[in-house]
């Protein structure tokens, strides 16, 4: 045989492998895309946010102009609150021509944020479709963004109480669709931990405390419900509360909310060195926390260190000059010095600063 | 046979071995870096763990012939404000016998037609037989003609100098002071009754009284006399309150809806009239009065005054000479850490962290943390409940009466709290009744917290009531104090300390010509120790405790020097006090008397 034509048949072999092996790996790469989608969908499931972002991430890196995936994705960040990427997200999907499912995301967006003003025309439509695939997570838009207007996430208590509380009947019809409409272990999970924040609002602690801890009891890794019992009882049990908040730090070690609310645990228990440790590894990652330098001056004036709370206290004065709380916190620090006018001025300051903001909260 | 050479080899080697390991582990036993403890503090001497062990306290009420309940007359379904104050337990030794009686409030009900006449339950007197037996003398007293009004609270004093307790009961539209009398001036052996004086002397009070306390606060040394006022409730101003979590049902007003009363500060003049001289001290005394504590707070030998305020900011009057200046909010003990007033109930006064000097201490609402004010001298205080770890407790429970009180004996004040809610309907999962809480005295981190140690004290800290008025008292002269509970619609409660035996002194000071004495310090200093207890009036919540002064000294302390700082007067100090027993110590006297008391 001519060497000519030997040469091109290897040459048409290794071309066909070539192409046998492109498309291959195009098969493969699909299937593997395909696969982490799946995986994301269960992870969803589970309502394993980072968990699904992660899978749906690696199927972006094979369909990255997917607009189903974009969707999920901008989904996904949205419900795990991580805003500026559901954004992103939106962004992607927006260029890929995605109309009217992204409008949807951008009205959920919204009612997860707080902005209620479509709220009602949303349950409505809940209420009147149960059956609706969009059903659940439009729910789960209005309850979150009812929850944040009425009692956020990281509060100790709601900012207001009772049964007339404006749009609490609404937030509880919305969390009891959604524990009809959703038996998953996990969603069953999520629902008595919004129901418990909800009866909290209500006035219903104990109740609440009882959703919470069953929400416990069926998932002990739920970050929400560790957080909000650990919350709910830092008052009467904060023994309990302070186990709570090391497991959340352990789980999430750089929130500083969290680290903070330790402290504050710690240093109401008396556990002055716990708190200080605490304060100290969060002073060092957030200098000018105003929140964090408050506390550390009361820490500093429990443990009967003047000095040190003054140069702590005048800090957090220069960040927030009108913050009554540092005044106070200034006149105790003066009282234990013995500058009993200057402490009376704080006082006087922090009564003034203090009726202003309670005439501003004021309906 | 001997054994092969290796095998001999091993055991040399083996021997070696362990010698080596011994040598190694003595010397480094000996020269051990010192570990520290808590980051190189002092070590937590007094952590034991408590939490296992006999009770420290006993109910013995059934079999001792305590028999009786405080009423506030609540099934008559007014729902009024002055149903949920309750009554107080006065603890005095109206005989001279050397045991403590025990006087309680009845309490009232609503009579008439309308149910709006508001009546009293009697009052009773129960003498101590010993033998934690008691019996009933309110007829033998002369206390049964009384015609008792709706009654809360009783503070006892020598308002005569006569070297007899009388007794002062507060209440609903009227005072009653007691004059402790001989049933026959000619024999003594007949006894001691009441007689009522409140006409006689002066003594008019027509407002709501809650908490009172006697003090010689112008160095006349006749004893004066506070009385705290609550709130402006009458049938003409009862309005109807739901409460948060009654569904709709009718519950106890917030003290808010009501103006707070003036008190009353009564001139004890020479023991035979009292002038009201509210006025004339430039301050006017306004706020929800339920507790009074009366102690020489800046150590200048004069009794002060703290008063305990509901819904209202709390008062620290400072005695200068005989001028009252309120001083509450410049002190840092008017108010909490966050500048909010509390709703004050129960007060008290204690070196508790050993500093010599008397810190404040009040019970207060559900939501609010009880508040401990740290003296720090100079008429300076710092809130000191975080640190001395208060929180712990939570803070779902209403606390009312209290106590600092050294329940093992070891030097350092415990405290004890009743409590129980003032709402018939609670919110947040609470309830009416509560239990009573004890917290212990510990070492932590280098200074003095409080651990809550209740389920050590006994049966009865683990059972809910609605309590109110506590008193602390030896009433078995066994140098462990013993404790008297009240409760609203419950019975009183009377729990005899069993807490490990340690070594005590006890001390009853006895001022010139019987002279007041509310206002003095007494330094006892032990092995390696200075404890400093205070003579006080008033105290806990509409209750009169043992007023002798008992030290514990531990298991091995050994009293050296007392020393005393009379109020309004000069120092003394008295030497050669044996352990467990009870010392008279008379002012100017310089030989203290052994006491008898009689068997346990």
């Amino acid at each position: 045989m001519p060497i000519g034509r030997k040469l091109r048949r290897v040459g048409l072999a290794v071309l066909a492998l070539l192409v046998v092996g492109v498309v291959g790996h195009r098969v493969a790469l699909h299937f593997w895309a395909k696969h982490h989608y799946g995986l994301a969908a269960t992870a969803l499931e589970r309502r394993d946010f980072p968990q699904a972002r992660s899978h749906l991430e690696k199927c972006l890196s094979v369909w990255p102009g997917e607009p189903a995936v974009l969707l999920l994705a901008a989904q996904t960040a949205r419900r795990m609150r991580d805003f500026d990427e559901a954004i992103r997200y939106q962004k992607l999907c927006k260029k890929k021509g995605l109309g009217e499912g992204l409008e949807r995301e951008y009205a959920l967006l919204e009612l997860q944020e707080g902005d209620l003003a479509a709220a009602d025309w949303y349950q409505t439509f809940c209420a009147d479709h149960p059956d609706s695939a969009e059903t659940p997570l439009i729910l789960e838009a209005i309850i979150v963004g009812r929850l944040n207007v009425l009692f956020p996430l990281y509060a100790e208590k709601p900012a207001a109480r009772g049964k007339a509380v404006p749009g609490l009947a609404e937030l509880r019809q919305a969390v009891d669709q959604w524990l009809r409409l959703r038996p998953g272990d996990a969603d069953q999970v999520q629902g008595l931990v919004w129901r418990g924040r909800a009866l909290r609002v209500l006035g219903e602690h104990a109740r609440a405390v009882g959703d919470f801890r069953e929400a416990l009891r069926r998932d002990p890794d739920h970050f929400e419900g560790r957080l909000v019992l650990a919350l709910a009882v830092v008052q009467d049990a904060p023994e309990e509360a302070a186990t709570c908040f090391e497991a959340l730090r352990r789980r999430d070690p750089n929130n500083p909310t969290i680290r903070l609310a330790l402290a504050r645990v710690r240093r109401c228990l008396g556990q002055l060195e716990q708190a200080r440790k605490l304060l100290e590894e969060l002073q060092a990652s957030r200098p000018d926390d105003v929140g964090c330098l408050l506390e550390s001056g009361h820490l500093a004036l429990d443990a009967l260190q003047p000095y040190e709370a003054e140069r702590l206290l005048r800090r957090a004065l220069t960040l927030a000059p009108r913050m009554p709380e540092i005044h106070l916190a200034l006149s105790r620090c003066l009282l234990q010095l013995g500058r009993a006018r200057e402490a009376k001025q704080h006082q006087d300051l922090f009564l003034s600063l203090d009726a202003e903001r309670k005439r501003h909260e004021a309906p | 046979m001997q054994p092969p050479p290796q095998s001999r080899t091993g055991l040399w080697l083996l021997c070696a071995a362990l010698a080596a390991a011994l040598v190694g582990g003595a010397g480094y036993w000996i020269t051990r870096p010192s570990s520290p403890v808590n980051g190189g503090l002092p070590p937590d001497g007094d952590m034991t763990p408590v939490d296992s062990g006999p009770p420290w306290f006993s109910d013995v009420t059934a079999g001792s012939g305590l028999d009786f309940t405080y009423r506030n007359g609540e099934e008559a379904g007014q729902t009024t404000m002055l149903e949920f104050l309750g009554g107080g337990v006065a603890l005095l030794d109206y005989d001279g016998d050397g045991l403590l009686d025990i006087f309680v409030t009845g309490g009232g009900h609503f009579g008439g037609a309308d149910r709006k006449q508001i009546k009293g339950y009697p009052c009773k007197l129960f003498r101590n037989l010993g033998g934690w037996k008691f019996k009933d003398v309110t007829k033998e007293v002369g206390l049964d003609t009384v015609s008792w009004w709706y009654t809360h609270g009783a503070a006892v004093a020598d308002y005569d100098r006569d070297g007899w307790p009388d007794l002062l009961v507060t209440g609903y539209g009227r005072i009653a002071l007691f004059r402790n009398v001989p049933v026959d001036p000619a024999d003594p052996s007949k006894g001691r009754r009441f007689e009522d004086v409140t006409a006689k002397v002066g003594l008019k009070d027509d407002s709501w009284s809650t908490s009172a306390g006697w003090a010689d606060l112008d160095g006349d040394g006749y004893p004066d006399l506070y009385v705290c006022h609550y709130l402006d409730w009458s049938w003409t101003n009862n309005p109807v309150c739901e409460g948060a979590g009654t569904g709709g049902k009718r519950d106890v007003c917030p003290p808010q809806k009501f103006k707070p009363l003036v008190h009353a500060l009564f001139r004890n003049e020479k023991g035979e009239r009292f002038r009201e001289v509210t006025g004339e001290h430039g301050f006017k005394a306004e706020g929800c009065g339920l507790g009074v504590v009366l102690v020489d707070v800046n150590a200048d030998g004069r009794p002060d005054i703290y008063v305990a305020n509901d819904a209202t900011n709390n008062f620290l009057f400072m005695n200068r000479g005989g001028k009252l200046e309120e001083k509450g909010m410049l002190a840092g003990v008017a108010v909490d850490n966050n500048g909010r007033f509390n709703a004050s109930m129960g007060v008290d006064a204690a070196d508790y962290d050993g500093s010599g000097r008397p810190s404040l201490w009040v019970t207060n609402f559900q939501f609010e943390l009880h508040a401990l004010y740290r003296n720090l001298g100079g008429e300076s205080f710092d809130y000191a409940s975080h640190a001395a770890g208060m929180a712990a407790i939570g803070m779902h429970r209403v606390g009312f009466g209290t106590a600092f009180v050294d329940v093992d004996n070891d030097g350092w004040e415990d405290l004890v709290i009743a409590n129980g809610h003032v709402l018939r309907f609670p919110t947040q999962g609470n309830t009416l009744p509560q239990r009573p809480v004890l917290m212990r005295n510990v070492a932590s981190e280098g200074r003095r917290s409080f651990q809550d140690i209740s389920k050590r004290a006994g049966p009865f800290f683990q059972e809910p009531r609605v309590g109110r008025g506590v008193a602390v008292g030896d009433l078995d002269n066994d140098g462990r104090p013993d404790l008297v509970f009240s409760h609203t619609n419950g019975p009183v409660i009377l729990l005899t300390n069993e807490a490990p035996a340690a070594k005590w002194l006890g001390v009853k000071l006895v001022g010139r010509d019987n002279r007041d004495v509310v206002g003095s310090t007494v330094v006892l200093q032990t092995d390696g120790r200075k404890l400093t207890r205070f003579a006080k009036g008033g105290g806990s919540y509409l209750s009169s405790p043992d007023r002798r002064i008992l030290f514990g000294l531990g298991e091995t302390g050994k009293p050296g020097r007392l020393t005393v700082r009379w109020a309004w007067g000069r120092e003394e100090s008295f030497d050669g006090l044996e352990p467990g027993a009870y010392w008279e110590l008379r002012e100017g006297n310089p030989q203290p008397r052994r006491l008898d008391t009689p068997p346990r």
